[in-house]
């Protein structure tokens, strides 16, 4: 049987950087295919040329044994592609079938919308999936913008369906209806790939999978014929740690103590937790319930509704962020990009910051240009941040580096406690290993840990006790051995174990 | 008293008419700008290079219509290089919108003494004329909107109507909304987002165009150097002011044409002009302050990917 | 993904690409005088015999420079923290209208060094109140800067010109303020010029901007909200302060431009002193990379094409204009670096 879809030679460079590097992918009609790769390892990329977002520097395209040149999206949907992407390409002040119908429209000028909207009703009928197609996108749930963009591909036709890590911002519930949908998508006759660089997904999932690594393809293989390890081994080209030692948890007093604090105008609940000296606090929890809120407001850059926040008994609520930080605390923001670095200034001028109103580095209001040089070049050795000094702009770091550029800075002697919000994200497995290290050995120097992220696996890792955040509440807090993986799923997506038990009753 | 009465008079309302065609054109012209994603401070410029091209064209055509068309067509040009700098070489919006305000104030006063050999006005072209509609204007009072005004008037009206039916209702409008907040998302659902752009740019420059015609052609009948003088700013604030939309765009420049008019009416008291030319500025910064907040700009501005 | 090189190509270098708009400016420029029948080396040469055929021409375009780098400096400081200002003309305004009170209000007796040290300060004063204005209305109520710097530029523009015409009135009734008395002017440098030591004025200016940007703490700040005002406030840097406190400084820089045009070049205030400098210290900045010293340079530039235009126009037969057409198509250039990235493809294949 032809495959359906063949890439062959795939080569695609931005500028200096080689996203993919002579690349080779065959995909089977009616199978479900995983294109399993680090962060960075050009997965995105590669299908991203399949569907017309970029064009190949070199190589060609099969699509059911015909060579095809696609150059613009509308090509890969008249080739029966679909993709949902990571970050969703939908209009947020637009109707889910505005977005359904946009490119696509019936209607020479004016719209048609009786006759497009029966004919998404028929699809979203045929295959079960739940939608309020008169909804607009900034009020649905991560789950249905997800549905929402899968339909835009059926709409369209697509026989092939091409899938960014979804499962990415799911709750493990929801991951579980996605997988369950994708398999009876799989019985009628669509063929389905599916990127990740989540192991355990591959393994539930696929009939066949491809890796990548480093813009190359390491391997293809069967998945009824291989194993776990041997998927890492061919992602990373080396031993992967899968546990790591942790010592046993010391907790000493109180750093961190937040109380009756609410996040969200429709929380129901309020947030009260503490984070102790030693411990790592982990918040798990899906992307959208409050993360950035609890940040901010810890942090001091936006107020929260109402309730306490005390930092080593002190009330901090309404201080400022710089008063915060002058009081130990210190943050490693989610989105390290917008939120931590300064593009443009030299590494030196980016541990600067934070700082800038301490006698550190100040001298009758003018930086002391070599203390700061000194300290920058001992955090680029201790961090080992690949970089050409500490005058290099941190823009041409890589994302990795700059986070242990961030990480170094914010470690620091002067902060008791880190706020550590996503601190993985878009980071190859090497670089989370070594943060991961890094903040096991604060624990053991008495520190306090606030980890907040959406990787449920990072959580159960690093975490002595874990609360889970549901639209700006607490659900629970305890102990991280006292969860099983499906309690805290439940937990994410807010429900509680014994309602669960009283509705499977 | 009678002064402030005056202001609502139907002498006074057919100024503000008068007065508020030209900001509600290029209000519009920053408005689908805008919205397809470049920073629209060229307004100015814009405006300027079509009340020049207006002169020019009725000098050579004769004709004020026709002067009119090549006004909007060398709005409409000038727009589309300027969007080539913007779309296809990621220029600096901001920043390439003040050259092009310079340049068009260097490139019409040079124009005009190359045409003309007079420094900094040009000589007397024929007017796109006034029109009677024959019907309405027998009505009384009411009657006088429709007698003697110039065509542009109603154009622009039924202009501001037409885009927003166009951006609510049909397949384009809704396409550009798309672009104007995402237009990655437009992009990969198969929307050629730079076609929709250039069209976009080409329409906002003529109707830049035309209200620079307005003034040149049908409120005067010369161009003088510079003499857009701040209307193609005050576009810009209406189009913030009135959130992005047709009607708002034109809402707000009935208001600043209103703030204008008070200017004529009060020549008679014994105010210096400078306050009273003052007026329709500070009036803007009022209005902004107390009513600014409301609208966000479309998320795309500034950004082309 | 592999790692990136760190290369850093001819093309990226902001003087390569700074030379090369002012070359493609000329070209398009030359197009253009082409197009209306006159001779474009013609034009270029009488405007640089204009500029510096003898010894005073020289000193008049240095003095025309002086203003472009004051608004230069000001342009390049908005700039480093995230901001245009494009109201520059209207804190040049403003600084000139606080000077020119200041010089006319003081008893003839009193000494010339605090006089003008005075109207200095005032005019420092006046641009840092016009600035700040435009920075609040900016962060307190959140409309866009470049409107409120546009809407009061006019009102400025309107405000200096009812005073000139009404309350400062010179005796003979012409549009313009009384002569500054000669003691407390800047003392001209070179006879029959309008050349006066407000060049050491910017010099200092110069100097003082580059060592507060780059070396204090205040410019770390300015620097860090014009790199990531989210990660400066998320550093606990005041966001909002610095922004208004950045449009305060430039515009008390770009009142020093009016204060030097008022006590050196001047020594009175008229209806339309100005002829659009605020605007085009834009360019300047912009050219200049906003490096406080390259402005020195690129106000020179500038300064050059204003100071010979009026020989190209007696010369060449060109509207003096076109020099505002190539200072135009300048910021065209500048304003999209992307232009030259033919250089760069060049390149890689030549190696």
């Amino acid at each position: 049987m032809q495959p359906i879809i063949e890439m062959t030679s795939i080569t695609k460079s931005f500028g200096p950087v080689t996203a993919n590097a002579d690349c080779n992918l065959t995909i089977e009609q009616g199978e479900i295919h995983c294109l399993l790769g680090e962060n960075g390892a050009g997965k995105t990329t590669l299908m991203n040329i399949l569907f017309g977002m970029y064009h190949a520097d070199s190589g060609t395209i099969r699509i059911k044994g015909e060579v095809c040149d696609i150059r613009s999206t509308g090509d890969a949907f008249r080739h029966g592609l679909g993709m949902v992407h990571q970050h969703f390409m939908l209009v947020s002040n637009m109707t889910v079938l505005q977005n359904i119908i946009l490119g696509q429209e019936i209607g020479r000028f004016k719209l048609n919308y009786k006759e497009s909207r029966r004919q998404v009703c028929e699809i979203i009928d045929k295959y079960g999936l739940d939608l309020d197609l008169d909804a607009r996108i900034d009020e649905i749930s991560v789950g249905m913008k997800q549905r929402v963009e899968i339909v835009k591909t059926l709409y369209r036709g697509a026989e092939v369906l091409v899938l960014d890590e979804p499962t990415a911002v799911l709750t493990p519930q929801e991951s579980g209806s996605l997988m369950q949908i994708l398999l009876d998508m799989k019985a009628k006759g669509k063929t389905i790939i599916f990127i990740t660089h989540k192991l355990n997904e591959t393994m539930q999932i696929a009939d066949r999978a491809t890796i990548l690594r480093d813009g190359c393809v390491t391997g293809t293989v069967q998945i009824s014929e291989t194993d776990i390890r041997a998927l890492a081994g061919h992602m990373v080209g080396r031993e992967v740690q899968f546990d790591l030692k942790k010592a046993p948890c010391k907790p000493g007093k109180v750093l961190l103590e937040l109380a009756d604090v609410k996040l969200l105008p429709q929380a129901k609940g309020t947030v009260n937790l503490t984070v102790h000296e030693g411990e790592i606090l982990g918040i798990a929890g899906v992307d959208g319930n409050g993360q950035r809120e609890l940040e901010e407001a810890i942090m001091g850059l936006k107020q929260p509704l109402s309730g306490s926040i005390k930092v080593d008994g002190q009330e901090t609520t309404k201080e400022t962020p710089l008063s915060i930080r002058h009081r130990g605390v210190g943050c490693i923001p989610s989105d390290r990009f917008h939120r931590a670095i300064l593009p443009g200034l030299s590494l030196a001028e980016n541990l600067l910051l934070g700082f800038q109103s301490r006698k550190h580095y100040v001298k009758h209001g003018f930086i002391d240009e070599k203390k700061l040089r000194d300290s920058t070049q001992e955090t680029i050795i201790s961090f080992k941040v690949k970089t050409a000094g500490p005058n290099q702009d941190i823009a041409d770091l890589s994302g990795g580096n700059q986070q242990k550029l961030v990480l170094g800075r914010e470690v620091a002697p002067e902060y008791r406690m880190v706020l550590a919000a996503q601190p993985g994200r878009g980071l190859d497995i090497g670089a989370v290993e070594y943060i991961h290290t890094q903040f096991l050995r604060l624990r053991s120097e008495s520190k306090g840990i606030l980890l907040i992220s959406a990787d449920l696996d990072e959580i159960q890792k690093m975490s002595d006790r874990i609360a889970v955040l549901y639209k700006g509440e607490i659900m629970d807090c305890k102990p991280a051995d006292q969860y099983t993986v499906e309690e805290l799923g439940l937990l994410m997506a807010g429900k509680r174990l014994s309602e669960e038990d009283e509705a499977n009753a | 008293m009678t002064d402030l009465l005056n202001l609502f008079s139907i002498d006074n309302l057919l100024l503000i008419l008068r007065l508020a065609t030209p900001l509600i054109l290029v209000a519009l012209s920053s408005t689908i700008s805008e919205l397809a994603g470049i920073i629209s401070l060229g307004t100015e410029g814009l405006m300027l290079i079509g009340a020049f091209g207006a002169v020019a064209g009725s000098h050579y055509t004769g004709s004020g219509a026709a002067g009119m068309v090549i006004g909007m067509a060398s709005g409409a040009v000038m727009a589309l290089l300027f969007a080539l700098l913007c779309i296809h070489f990621k220029s600096n919006q901001t920043v390439c919108g003040v050259g092009l305000n310079l340049f068009a104030s260097g490139v019409t006063a040079v124009g005009t003494l190359v045409i003309w050999q007079k420094e900094g006005i040009s000589e007397q072209v024929t007017q796109l004329g006034s029109i009677t509609i024959p019907v309405l204007c027998r009505i009384p009072i009411l009657g006088r909107f429709f007698t003697e005004q110039s065509p542009i008037i109603y154009l622009t009206l039924l202009l501001c109507v037409l885009i927003w039916y166009v951006l609510k209702y049909t397949k384009t409008g809704l396409r550009f909304k798309a672009i104007s907040m995402h237009p990655v998302a437009a992009r990969s659902a198969g929307v050629s987002v730079n076609r929709y752009r250039y069209v976009a740019l080409a329409v906002s420059g003529a109707l830049a165009g035309m209200g620079g015609g307005f003034l040149s052609i049908v409120q005067n009948d010369v161009f003088v150097k510079n003499m857009v003088a701040g209307r193609g700013f005050l576009g810009v604030a209406a189009n913030i002011f009135g959130g992005w939309t047709a009607f708002g765009s034109a809402g707000a420049s009935f208001i600043f044409a209103f703030a204008q008019s008070v200017r004529f009416n009060m020549l008679k008291a014994n105010v210096p002009d400078q306050f009273v030319q003052m007026l329709p500025y500070a009036i803007t910064i009022i209005a902004l302050v107390l009513f600014g907040k409301r609208s966000k700009s479309p998320e795309a501005l500034g950004k082309i990917k | 993904m592999l790692k990136k090189k760190n290369l850093r190509p001819l093309a990226d270098s902001v003087v390569v690409r700074s030379v090369l708009s002012i070359l493609l400016a000329l070209l398009v420029a030359s197009i253009f005088i082409l197009l209306v029948g006159k001779s474009p080396v013609l034009a270029f040469s009488s405007l640089a015999k204009g500029a510096f055929g003898n010894g005073r021409a020289v000193a008049n375009t240095i003095n025309k420079a002086v203003p472009l780098i004051f608004t230069g400096l000001a342009a390049a400081f908005a700039f480093k923290s995230g901001m245009l200002n494009i109201g520059i003309e209207g804190q040049l305004h403003m600084g000139a209208l606080l000077s020119i009170v200041i010089a006319l209000n003081m008893p003839p007796s009193a000494p010339p060094f605090l006089v003008i040290l005075l109207c200095i300060l005032g005019g420092i004063a006046g641009g840092m109140m016009w600035g700040a204005l435009t920075g609040i209305l900016k962060e307190r109520f959140k409309i866009h800067e470049v409107i409120v710097a546009i809407l009061l530029n006019y009102i400025a523009i309107q405000f200096v010109s009812y005073m000139i015409n009404y309350p400062l009135k010179c005796k003979e009734g012409l549009p313009e303020t009384e002569m500054i008395p000669q003691q407390f002017r800047f003392l001209t440098l070179v006879d029959r010029t309008q050349l006066s030591s407000n060049v050491f004025m910017a010099l200092a200016a110069v100097v003082i901007a580059y060592l507060l940007i780059n070396k204090t703490i205040l410019g770390y700040k300015i620097r860090a909200v014009g790199s990531n005002p989210t990660a400066a406030a998320a550093g606990g840097i005041g966001v909002s302060g610095i922004a208004i406190l950045s449009m305060a400084l430039s515009g008390g820089l770009g009142g020093l431009a009016g204060t030097a045009e008022v006590l050196g070049t001047y020594g009175k205030l008229f209806d339309g002193f100005s002829s659009n400098v605020g605007f085009t210290g834009l360019a300047v900045a912009v050219l200049a990379g906003n490096n406080p010293f390259v402005v020195i340079l690129t106000g020179l530039l500038f300064g050059i094409m204003d100071s010979g235009a009026r020989q190209m126009n007696i010369r060449a037969g060109l509207s003096a204009d076109m020099v505002i057409v190539i200072q135009g198509l300048v910021i065209f250039f500048v304003a999209t670096p992307q232009i030259f990235n033919f250089l760069k493809a060049r390149r890689r294949e030549k190696k």
